[in-house]
């Protein structure tokens, strides 16, 4: 029943009205998107955070409805005063809630997201009178509102990936979504390239069989592959169709430097920070209320204590924020963030996402972003009040880090985004999929490889590998080893269903893609939870030794049942804790940008501070060694008694480095058998050997060649161990790992097993498994980036090499020097080490005299 | 730190035990084999529950025992607890292949040391003629036997299992293996299963750990 035209453009006015009695005007990128919406059409809303995307997506099925009902026969009460939250379902009676039925499905990938997104959909509703129930499900969600929705569904429901496939598992799920009409998915950039995205794929397109007249629609932030986000949306087929909506932009950023007061010459990897507490202590006094990001969970803690320190009368408006600390707590300082009442937050990514908070007028982010996106999207935290620009001042933890800089604001400027690859046909995803649809009703195998080969994701998945996923699903393995007495779906008439209560079970609990890592849990004795560590960590501690965790400070008391008990702690702690990856390499846009800005360098521009403060640092690079043209690759040879070193300087990021030192020492010991020691950064890599390495002759016989890199790599790296290592999400996505029942781990015991004794089952007893394969693909392009690393290659094959003999290490081979002293020293005579070398290299830069032009190399 | 070796002599309690790759351990002065923590059916029990191993890991733990069987002649085969892995029996497989294992040893007495896994009937042990032990402790010429480490005699040599003690060198790049770990009145032998996980363990000065890398053993003193 699609309303007349007229009554849609009633519709809209009244909706226009309501935006002109709060003194505002719909932009012109929501009535856009409306219009779109009513034509049928999917599409996708890209805009900053705070910049009307929710109203954008969700007005169009209100004005849909308000168009449709006829308005005699509803009174709309239009109240003056916003009704209190929980009115609506209050007063709904239970007959209500039987005849509602869902028609706006609203999936967000955060959790804490899902509060702000209702209260937002609720105002609307209620100021235009249109009486549906907003309600969440999520992984918290109450049991009394999950018995209320066993009944009904709301007419909007706020949820998350995973819990909208745990609805997909239904037998009656058809008939839950019957008047669904808008499917929204928030915050798409956060979920495109990982495999949470791909689960959401599937569910979309399951969504679309069940109910085709839906539409969907993603909001997402700005990134530099949008029209490959909205194709992985909404899939191949329907992309033609689909729009792309440009929401306003329009804000303003400032992006400013601090620069050291005595600048350092010699970039050491953390040094720097230390020095300018004092400089950004004086900044975040200096504004309202701060977000001072980190990039890494310890070092948030660090500068934490550092501030408190300086700005001790702040106690108590200050907080440490990241994703290791309790959900109260974080909540507790999000609350307090988003009153006013917080001077200055130090967090990680988990205050990147999410609500907003409008008192923030002030962002600092510390160390390089090592993105443009990331930067950005930091940024975009603050300046929500109308007219207010976004601030950010950057903190440079090395020297080196200025020169990123300059190539940040120059790339954001250009508009170089990153892009965000989505992934290609993940199985292990998939295998779960099969259960999931042959549980919600059942399935036959070639309709579901249409619906799945309509995502983006799988659009090219062979038929082998649907027939092997399927054998998984029902056999175990590829039909010539099936397994004895497993049965995880089986066909019945031509559909595959699952027919065991307890695989059923098993399967609801174990939905979704998210691994957690082997954390422990933090407790003080009294019972509250503090947050959590990694096993390994408490693992070298002892009773008695003290941790910052929260900018508290902790005494472990003991360990017992996976949990960490401690106390408060009195004086100096003995540790801080570190926490697995967190460490993003340079994005290729910004290697790009960082390339450039150093070629421009080379002939005497220095545009901008940041540039000025790094020009004597530069120009002593230039004068020892030299630095590389956009065409050209530069090496470093110099030796000492530890050995020869290599330094050679790609800059393309340190993943992509760690693949290329391995690859060269891979194939330098091919020609004459040496042993190599590495170490590796966002700029380059230095391989140190006894004797030296035969770089002429490897570089004669393809040492950039990108023919045959994959198995090169795989033989140089312990490929083995990083595929292992992968296959834990593997195996947990895949269903292999059971992660027991909520409230009874103990009885679940005996089916619970590690992953590396998946691995190596699988491999001893069924090495053709295609999870083992993707085990290994991944290692590959998500930890290798083996896509980037040919594309450097390829460039670097066409480059000059340049090769410059050193009689004492550079600026650009200091930080590589020190990165290998760190592994083998403990921190104290590491420092001194440091020192010593520091002033040494002073000394020889001051007896020198400063080159006169450094353009004047004997290059042009 | 010993290099690797293919066999380890131990000498406790007067006499000599021989540690071997394969996880067991052969007493040569009673003529007796000793593995631990067998966890038949484990692989069986994952599957019925939905979760895919593959098939293959009882056979092979059971060439392991008949090959050191034809090796070394014992006179008793004794299991130190954890034979089968769950008490659920409904459709297992791998009961066909014990039966038919046992029937190619006839006579070879085999003792189990109750484990806190062994919970089948009295009959499936009959069915295998295993001598079942109930006692927390049995006494076996100059040892005591017995499934945890918590049931030691302490006025004897202790030889159990239950733990699954695995080491780890990272000097050496090595991930943490199956091990015996050795103390002075206690040996813990590693878990024989193929299936079955590690709980790491730390040594104290008087401490070995003997573990399992590529078919040799690597000593460790702590």
């Amino acid at each position: 029943m699609r309303a007349s035209p007229q009554r849609v453009a009633q519709a809209t006015r009244q909706v226009t009205q309501w935006f002109e009695s709060l003194e505002r005007k719909p932009f012109a990128f929501q009535r856009r998107t409306w219009r779109d919406y009513l034509a049928g059409r999917h599409g996708l809303v890209h805009a900053q955070t705070g910049t009307g995307k929710t109203l954008a997506a969700f007005l169009g099925p209100v004005i849909e409805h308000l168009a449709e009902v006829d308005k005699t026969l509803t009174p709309s009460p239009a109240p003056k005063k916003a009704a209190p939250k929980k009115a609506a379902s209050a007063t709904r009676s239970r007959r209500q809630r039987r005849d509602s039925q869902l028609r706006v499905l609203w999936i967000t990938p955060l959790r804490a997201l899902a509060g702000d997104t209702e209260t937002n959909l609720r105002t609307a509703l209620t100021a235009l009178g249109v009486p549906w129930l907003v309600e969440k499900r999520t992984s918290d969600s109450s049991a009394s509102l999950r018995a209320r929705q066993q009944v009904a569904l709301p007419e909007v429901l706020i949820t998350t990936p995973e819990s909208i496939t745990l609805q997909l598992t239904r037998e009656d799920c058809i008939q839950r979504f019957a008047q669904l009409r808008l499917i929204v998915v928030d915050e798409w950039h956060e979920l495109l390239g990982s495999k949470r995205g791909v689960q959401t794929e599937l569910a979309l397109a399951r969504l679309r069989t069940l109910q085709p007249a839906a539409r969907v629609w993603g909001l997402s932030a700005t990134i530099g592959n949008l029209d490959e986000a909205l194709v992985t949306l909404v899939g191949p087929t329907a992309a033609g169709q689909a729009s792309l909506v440009r929401g306003n932009v329009g804000k303003q950023m400032e992006i400013t430097a601090l620069i050291p007061r005595d600048m350092e010459r010699f970039p050491w990897a953390g040094h720097l920070g230390g020095q300018l507490v004092p400089q950004v202590a004086e900044i975040v006094r200096s504004a309202t209320s701060s977000l001072v990001f980190t990039n890494t969970r310890s070092q948030a803690e660090i500068w934490y204590r550092s501030l408190l320190a300086q700005l001790p009368d702040l106690a108590g408006q200050m907080a440490v924020h990241h994703g290791s600390l309790d959900q109260k707590l974080r909540w507790w300082i999000e609350d307090r963030l988003r009153d006013g009442r917080m001077r200055c937050c130090v967090c990680t990514s988990s205050l990147e996402l999410g609500v907003d908070f409008p008192m923030v007028d002030q962002v600092v982010q510390i160390g390089s972003p090592k993105g443009c996106a990331r930067l950005i999207q930091r940024a975009g935290r603050s300046g929500h009040r109308p007219g207010q620009a976004s601030r950010v001042t950057f903190v440079p933890t090395h020297a080196l880090e200025l020169v990123e800089i300059a190539a940040l604001k120059r790339a954001v400027a250009d508009g170089h985004i990153e892009r965000r690859a989505p992934l290609s046909k993940p199985l292990d995803v998939l295998a779960q999929h099969v259960v999931t649809v042959a549980l919600g009703g059942g399935f036959r195998s070639t309709e579901l490889l249409n619906e799945v080969r309509g995502t983006a994701a799988y659009a090219h998945i062979t038929d082998q590998e649907w027939q092997w996923v399927l054998d998984f699903a029902e056999r175990g393995g590829s039909s010539l080893t099936a397994y004895p007495d497993y049965h995880r779906i089986a066909l019945v008439d031509g559909t595959y269903r699952v027919l065991d209560r307890r695989i059923a079970a098993l399967h609801r609990m174990s939905v979704g893609t998210i691994v957690s890592d082997a954390a422990m849990q933090v407790r003080y004795m009294k019972g509250k939870v503090v947050g959590t560590v990694e096993e390994s960590f408490v693992g070298r501690m002892s009773p008695g030794d003290r941790f910052m965790l929260g900018g508290k400070l902790l005494e472990l008391v003991r360990v017992h049942d996976n949990t960490a008990w401690v106390k408060r702690g009195r004086g100096k702690e003995t540790a801080v804790p570190r926490w697995m990856g967190g460490r993003m390499p340079l994005s290729t846009e910004l290697s790009q940008a960082l390339r450039d800005e150093l070629e421009r360098s080379l002939c005497g521009k220095y545009v901008g501070p940041a540039m000025q403060a790094v020009k004597p640092m530069l120009q002593l690079q230039l004068a020892w060694s030299t630095l590389p043209a956009h065409d050209e690759l530069l090496v470093e040879r110099w030796s000492n008694r530890e050995g020869h070193h290599l330094f050679v300087y790609p800059f393309e990021g340190r993943l992509v480095h760690e693949g290329l030192a391995a690859l060269w020492a891979y194939r330098l010991s091919r020609l004459k058998s040496i042993s190599f020691s590495m170490a590796m950064n966002d700029y380059g890599f230095v391989l140190v050997s006894p004797i030296e390495a035969p770089l002429d002759e490897a570089l004669a016989a393809g040492l950039l060649s990108s023919a045959g890199v994959a198995e090169d790599i795989l033989s140089s790296l312990n490929a083995t161990e990083m595929s292992k290592r992968q296959f834990r999400e593997i195996a947990r996505v895949a269903g292999l790992l059971f992660q027991g029942y909520p409230g009874q781990r103990k009885q679940a015991r005996h089916l619970q097993a590690s992953s590396n004794l998946f691995y190596d089952v699988f491999s001893e007893y069924d090495p053709e498994n295609l999870l083992l394969r993707q085990a290994r693909r991944e290692v590959l392009e998500r930890q290798l980036e083996e896509q980037r690393m040919i594309a450097a290659l390829d460039r670097l094959g066409q480059s000059r090499i340049l090769i410059e003999r050193l009689l004492r290490p550079t600026p650009l081979a200091f930080p590589l020097l020190t990165d290998r002293l760190r592994d083998r020293l403990s921190s104290e005579s590491f420092a001194q080490r440091v020192q010593r070398l520091v002033e040494s290299l002073e000394q020889a830069a001051n007896n020198e005299k400063p080159a006169q032009d450094p353009i004047q190399t004997n290059r042009s | 730190m010993h290099g690797l070796q293919h066999q380890v002599s131990v000498h406790r309690a007067g006499t000599e035990l021989i540690l071997l790759p394969c996880k067991m351990v052969w007493w040569p002065d009673g003529r007796i084999l000793f593995a631990a923590d067998t966890h038949f059916g484990k692989a069986s029990s994952f599957r019925q529950a939905g979760i895919p191993v593959p098939a293959g890991t009882t056979a092979t733990m059971l060439d392991t025992l008949s090959t050191q069987i034809k090796l070394f002649e014992p006179r008793e085969l004794v299991i130190l607890g954890d034979f089968v892995h769950s008490s659920r029996s409904a459709q297992d497989d791998f009961e066909s292949l014990l039966l038919a294992w046992r029937a190619s040893h006839q006579h070879l007495p085999v003792t189990l040391i109750k484990g806190n896994h062994d919970r089948r009937t009295a009959d499936f042990y009959g069915n295998l003629r295993i001598a079942l032990r109930k006692e927390r402790q049995v006494a076996c010429g100059p040892f005591t036997l017995c499934h945890s480490p918590q049931d030691i005699n302490p006025q004897a040599f202790n030889l159990c299992g239950h733990l699954h003690p695995g080491y780890a060198v990272p000097q050496l790049g090595l991930r943490c293996a199956p091990c015996f770990w050795l103390a002075t009145d206690t040996l813990v032998l590693p878990a024989f299963g193929v299936f079955t996980g590690l709980a790491r363990v730390t040594l104290e000065s008087s401490q070995s750990a003997i573990l399992i890398h590529q078919q040799m053993l690597l000593q460790v003193d702590g």
